[in-house]
Order: structure tokens, then sequence, then C-alpha cells
């Protein structure tokens, strides 16, 4: 595992996409805890940054940086498809489990690291945010710390899968963002409209489920409203977290099954 | 004592694609240390017989087996091989590319230099792959193949695309390669190449094999009579004393009697026959080279 974590890291590590976008989402990831005072809309509601809340805030807003761990994802993937580097990989005698575990052990360190980052700068910022700080309040949250790491892997196995599927860094960023934006929200539209039980369907979608925060959106009840009422989430609850590993099973078994079965 | 397993060994093998019938039931065997030339036509199937004896593509039926073993990573890390194009990342330097090739096939770093050196790219080692000409990328690709030291190198038209240079020096680095005693498995549709590099060659044509066994006695310019007796050895070891005399190869219980000017089967039959063998097939193989390719091609 660690050979082929060390062939992936010489691969991406001179790459100067990768670095350029992982100096940029580290940079806005490590910021967002600190942004409270900087940003006009949100100096009012200063308990967001501050224990327990921190935890679902720095979730919540982690989830819109995701997009570029997945844009890093599909093009590192892409490129083995069209630099033709799966095919000589296995010519030179790595298995295809190999690809696959190469890639998936890659995105699992990884969001490791991110989740590290996540607890670690939350801490801080949690701290220093704090106008009086209250040790029992520090981890009431935290169980939106595993679930952050859910979400990584979710979002990251989704781009694998449609890397797999499509094979072209464009096409497989433009399918991300399609399926993230209005695909989804129209099945689900569709689900819970036209079909009797469709909600049971519905609520069960990928992108719903990786990017849950459990919170109804609809009507006025968006989060940082929620907020200013003094009310936080109390965390993600153990469906989605089974539904969160459930995708990631899903799509990484997807992604391995195309390995295996086509033509590199 | 030489090891008699033969490096590959493929039995049957097949390939469709939808309708179209890639490989019909290939039986190669690649004597070790030989330069083996898989000629044929462009189209003819012998990139998709590469590409399953790689791992790249699941046969349809039929075996092959790489030092007698069946394919594995395992296996293929013995071979050193280049398909079809030179495949490595356009932004990694020479050396940065040869390094994720020394990691998966689990070669100590210190070889690089040695092979880039070998294909005279040292100088070029710290370059982006992107940078490089036809020429460089065939040649990084071959060091690449080089790089575990292995027993069997496998390069598939490794001179397309080349200017008249980059194709003398392709294949003085074949030849030099053959030299150090490894053996080679050259896909070719250049009847030239394989006739200057190769000592064994399978010909090809629609995924059928036409004719196999050693360069001299396939694509030769001179007359030959394909013989078998009871006992070959006795047969070979009378044939020299055959007037017409101009060579004798044997490719298993076949020898082949390369003959000065026309055959005279007849002749022949009655002086081995004279030397107490009886001939248990006699049968005239003509020809230039051009001619007999292009008999072997086309009759089909």
């Amino acid at each position: 595992m660690l050979r082929l974590l060390r062939i992936e890291w010489n691969k991406i590590a001179p790459y100067r996409a990768f670095r350029i976008l992982i100096l940029l989402y580290g940079i806005s990831f490590l910021a967002l805890p600190w942004s409270a005072e900087r940003i006009p809309f949100l100096r009012n509601i200063q308990q967001i940054f501050e224990f327990p809340a921190i935890w679902f805030f720095y979730y919540f807003s982690g989830m819109f940086l995701s997009f570029a761990l997945a844009i890093i994802v599909i093009t590192i993937t892409c490129n083995e498809y069209s630099y033709r580097t799966f095919r000589q990989h296995v010519i030179d005698g790595l298995g295809r489990n190999d690809l696959f575990a190469a890639k998936l052990t890659l995105m699992g360190i990884g969001a490791l690291a991110i989740t590290a980052l996540f607890t670690i700068n939350g801490l801080i910022a949690g701290s220093v945010n704090a106008f009086e700080l209250d040790r029992s309040q520090m981890f009431v949250r935290a169980g939106f710390i595993p679930g952050f790491f859910l979400h990584l892997m979710g979002a990251m196995s989704l781009a694998f899968f449609l890397a797999n599927l499509l094979r072209r860094t464009g096409l497989a960023i433009f399918a991300f963002l399609l399926w993230v934006f209005p695909l989804e929200l129209i099945l689900k539209g569709i689900l819970e409209g036209l079909v009797k039980d469709g909600g049971v369907v519905s609520s069960r979608l990928p992108v719903w489920v990786i990017y849950n925060t459990n919170i109804n959106f609809e009507g006025s009840e968006d989060p940082f409203h929620l907020l200013t009422q003094g009310f936080i989430p109390t965390g993600l609850g153990a469906e989605n977290m089974l539904l969160k590993t459930a995708w990631v099973l899903i799509f990484s078994g997807l992604s391995w099954w195309m390995i295996q079965r086509r033509d590199l | 004592m030489t090891d008699p397993t033969p490096i590959l060994r493929t039995s049957g093998l097949r390939k469709s694609f939808g309708m179209v019938k890639a490989v019909k039931g290939l039986d190669l065997e690649v004597p070790r240390g030989s330069v083996f030339g898989l000629l044929g036509p462009n189209g003819s199937g012998k990139s998709t017989t590469l590409s399953m004896l790689l791992g790249i593509l699941a046969p349809d039926g039929g075996e092959f087996a790489w030092f007698g073993e069946a394919g594995s990573p395992a296996v293929r890390r013995r071979i050193g091989a280049m398909l079809e194009q030179p495949n490595f990342y356009p932004y990694l330097s020479a050396r940065r590319n040869l390094r994720v090739a020394c990691q998966i096939k689990g070669v100590d770093y210190g070889r690089i230099d040695e092979v880039l050196e070998q294909v005279y790219l040292l100088p070029r080692a710290d370059s982006a792959f992107q940078t490089f000409s036809t020429g460089m990328k065939q040649r990084l690709a071959i060091a690449s193949a080089l790089l575990a030291d292995p027993e069997v190198l496998v390069l598939d038209e490794p001179t397309n695309g080349l200017d008249p240079q980059g194709i003398a020096e392709v294949r003085n680095l074949i030849t030099e390669i053959a030299r150090q005693g490894k053996t080679i498995v050259l896909a070719s549709h250049i009847l030239d190449e394989v006739e200057k590099v190769c000592t064994h060659v399978a010909v090809i044509k629609q995924g059928v094999m036409l004719a196999q066994g050693p360069v001299a006695g396939i694509l030769t310019d001179q007359h030959q009579i394909e013989l078998q007796a009871s006992d070959p050895d006795a047969l070979a070891a009378v044939l020299p004393a055959y007037a017409d005399h101009a060579g004798l190869t044997r490719d298993g219980q076949i020898l082949l009697l390369a003959v000065s000017g026309e055959p005279d089967p007849a002749g022949l039959n009655r002086f081995c026959f004279e030397n107490g063998i009886a001939l248990t097939q006699l049968k005239v193989r003509k020809k230039s080279l051009e001619e007999s390719f292009l008999e072997i091609t086309g009759k089909h």
C-alpha cells in the first residue's frame, strides 16, 4: 500500500495544476473559520465561530470547497486515461486492483489529512474566537468531524466514478457539476411529485446524502437564518452517516468494476 | 544447460471485437534468446495479440504462458514492453517518469542513469517528456522497458513514425540489446526490418498464422527444400555431402536445406535413398524475400 502511495505521489507532486489547486484549497479551507470579522453578513452572528456551532459551520462551509477536491480527483484520474499511463502501468506489472487501490488510498489519506486539519483548525479557531472558553462545549457537536470525513470521501468517490466512466477531464467535471446542482434536484422533484412514496428514494439520492446538513433548506430555514435564531443542528445522525458510507462503497465499487472490466 | 522452456508460448489465442475477429486461434512459440519478429500488414492482429499477452485485453479463448507461467502482474514485471506508442506523463521529466516505472517494477533508482545512457538520453534526463522528439520518446520507452533488466523485451512497431536516422538508431539499439542475449519480440509490418534484426519470424494476416520459423527458412532469397525423415539426425548428417547444398537449418523435426541453382527434388530424393534414408516429406520452397512475404500474405 505504501508502495502504491509512493507511486501516486511521484506522479502528482510535480504536477502544476495539482499544486495550485491544492494550495488554493488549503488556504481557503484554513481561512474559513477565521473569516467572521471580514464577512459583512456574518459579522452579526458571531456565535457560529464559537463552540459548539463552529463544527457545524465549518462542516457546512467546507462542503462548498470540496468541489476543488473533486476537480483534482477527476483531473488526475482522467490524465491516466488520456496519457494512457493506466495501460502502461498494467504492461509494466501493476494489477488492475492496484490501479484502483492506489487512487482510493490516495483519496482516503487526503480525506484523513483534511479532516485532521479540520479538527485542529476548528479547535484553535473555536478557542480563539470564544468570548469565554467553556471546555465542556468544545466537543458537543464533534459528530461533524467524522461526518466531514465521510462527506469528503463521498464527494471524491463520486468524482472518481465519473472520471472512470467518462475518461475526459472537461466532460467529467461538467457531469459532476451538472449532477450536484440541477440534475439530482430535478430527479428529486420528479420522484417526490409524481411517484407514490418517492420521498423514500429521493432522500437517499447520492448528492442529497453526501451534501446533507440535516437541515431543511426549503422556505426560510437556511443555516444562517437558523443560527441567528440560536438553533444549532445537532449532527448528521446515524442514518445519514450510514448512507454516506453506502454511497462511498457504491461509487468505489462501480469504479473498481470499470477498471477491472473495460479496456484501458 | 540452457532452459528449454520457451520464453513465450500461446495456443489457440482468440479475440473478437464485436463482429470482427481480430485474432483467430494463434499458436506461437518464442525460443529463448531469439529476436522474434511478428510480421504482418497493418490490422493483421499483431497489436491485439501483444495486448492480450501483456494483460491489456482479455482473450476470448486460448492460453498463453510467459516463462512457462500464466500471465500475472508478477510475470509482467519480468518483461520490458512498449505497446503501440510511448506512454508517459508529459509534464514529468524523463528521470521522474522512469522513477514511476522503477517503483512499479521494484527496481532501484540507480538503474535510471544506466538505461538513459544506453539510449543516449542522459543529457536530456531532466527535460520534460513533452519537449522530446518522436525518436526520443521512442527511445525513452525502450529505456523504460530495459529498467528491470528483463529477460524479454516486447516492442510494437518501434520505428513507427521515425525519420531514417531515428529508424537506424532504434534498430542499432535492438541489435545491441539482442547481442546481450535478451529475447526480443518485435511486431512490425516492415519486411525489411524483420529481415535485418530478427532471427525468427511468425507471419500473421487477418489474425491467422501463415508461417513460423527461423527467418532464414521463411524469408529466404534462396530456394529451399523442406525435408523430414524418421531419423532427422541421420538426415542432417548426410545432407552436407549433397552437391547443391548451400546451408542447412533445423526447426524441430523439420530440416530446411538451402540449395544453389534450381531445385532438383528427384535428385535429392535419390541421394537420400542412396545414403540409406527414406524421406517422409519433401517440399520445395522457393524465391526471394519480397516474393515469399507477398506470397505468404497474399495467398490467404
